[in-house]
């Protein structure tokens, strides 16, 4: 009889507001302390305070609705420069001139004090320009064949050798490892 | 568009720029937050992701699709951000812990930064780690990425990645316990 009432709208069973759940005993006792040990912990805890994810950089407004147009100007601008030296003209003035600068310093090569004269009337901004588009130009060589390794390597190489050796010789203190992996 | 779509359009010259526009909508804030994290200063950060897109466009014609699209650019980005930090070194003849100071002193003074006091003494910690250290933390715990895919990226071993992460970690942990 009392089934068929609850038939009608079955939310009215009493048996349906108990949850099934349980906690071990004492749970609640130290539970206050327990969440005041958190907020303590909270602000500088890696692993635990989300806040920390999240930058602190900003970007002007609209920034990235105007980036795609920046760069595809100045890939224009130097597709355009590239042309310039892209013709058969340039290319042979330029090896040109690169022969006669060759020949030049080769004779005057015997005549050192000359030649330091040359270089100290060289300006150090010109020199370290003239540095930089060199490793420009070895940087797009190199885009693949990963510069980054040999700078990144050489520093990790100081950091972090001995933990390296370790693991690779030790595959079962992985999971030491991994315990801090946030 | 995916990026098989993309690199298919790519190849084709009559539809390379729309390809290309595709690939920079799809990667440009990927790209800027881990240039920025590197770099701090977002004046640099726009310098160098316009000259990350531009070397995209010039080698991904080379791209061989051994690795992901995402992991491919994300190479270039590092190599750009770490290489801009050297030349700025070569170029005002000052040692790498001035370069450091200098991201610090960006982190302080800078423009286009809004963090309350815990977040800034994060990035403060991690301006100190090895460059290395700090690569691989921001690609870790900001960026949630994949050891897998950080191996690709900066062609270190998975293991010593790890172990680059958790030296970071303690060192970050260190500094953040320090009133």
């Amino acid at each position: 009889m009392k089934n068929k009432d609850y038939d009608s709208n079955p939310l009215d069973n009493p048996q349906l507001k108990k949850h099934p759940f349980q906690v071990e005993a004492g749970y609640f006792n130290g539970l206050s302390e327990q969440i005041m040990n958190a907020i303590d912990a909270e602000e500088s805890d890696l692993k635990f305070n989300l806040h920390l994810k999240k930058s602190p950089f900003t970007v002007p407004d609209g920034y990235f609705d105007n980036l795609s147009s920046k760069i595809e100007a100045k890939l224009r601008e130097e597709q355009k420069e590239v042309k310039f030296y892209q013709r058969p003209l340039s290319r042979w003035l330029a090896v040109a001139a690169s022969l006669v600068l060759l020949i030049t310093f080769y004779f005057n090569q015997s005549d050192q004090a000359a030649s330091t004269d040359l270089l100290s009337s060289v300006s150090d901004e010109t020199i370290i320009s003239f540095l930089e588009s060199e490793n420009g130009l070895s940087d797009e060589l190199l885009l693949n064949l990963g510069e980054i390794d040999s700078v990144l390597d050489a520093i990790y190489a100081d950091e972090t050798s001995i933990f390296v050796n370790i693991m690779d010789s030790n595959p079962e203190l992985e999971y030491d490892f991994e315990y801090f992996d946030y | 568009m995916e990026d098989k779509e993309i690199l298919q359009a790519f190849r084709v010259s009559s539809n390379k720029d729309f390809a290309f526009k595709n690939l920079v909508a799809e990667y440009q804030e990927r790209v800027y937050w881990h240039v920025r994290k590197i770099l701090i200063s977002h004046d640099d950060t726009d310098d160098v992701v316009q000259e990350v897109f531009i070397k995209v466009y010039k080698n991904l014609d080379t791209f061989r699709e051994a690795s992901q699209l995402f992991t491919w650019i994300y190479r270039i980005a590092t190599n750009e951000a770490l290489n801009y930090l050297k030349k700025r070194q070569r170029r005002h003849s000052v040692s790498i812990d001035d370069v450091y100071h200098e991201l610090e002193n960006t982190l302080t003074h800078g423009e286009q930064i809004d963090g309350d006091e815990i977040q800034m003494k994060l990035q403060k910690a991690l301006v100190k780690l090895p460059e290395k250290q700090r690569l691989v933390f921001n690609m870790r715990y900001f960026d949630d990425l994949k050891y897998d895919e950080m191996s690709e990226i900066t062609g270190t071993s998975v293991g010593a990645l790890k172990a680059s992460y958790h030296l970071a970690v303690k060192k970050v942990e260190e500094s953040l316990s320090v009133d």
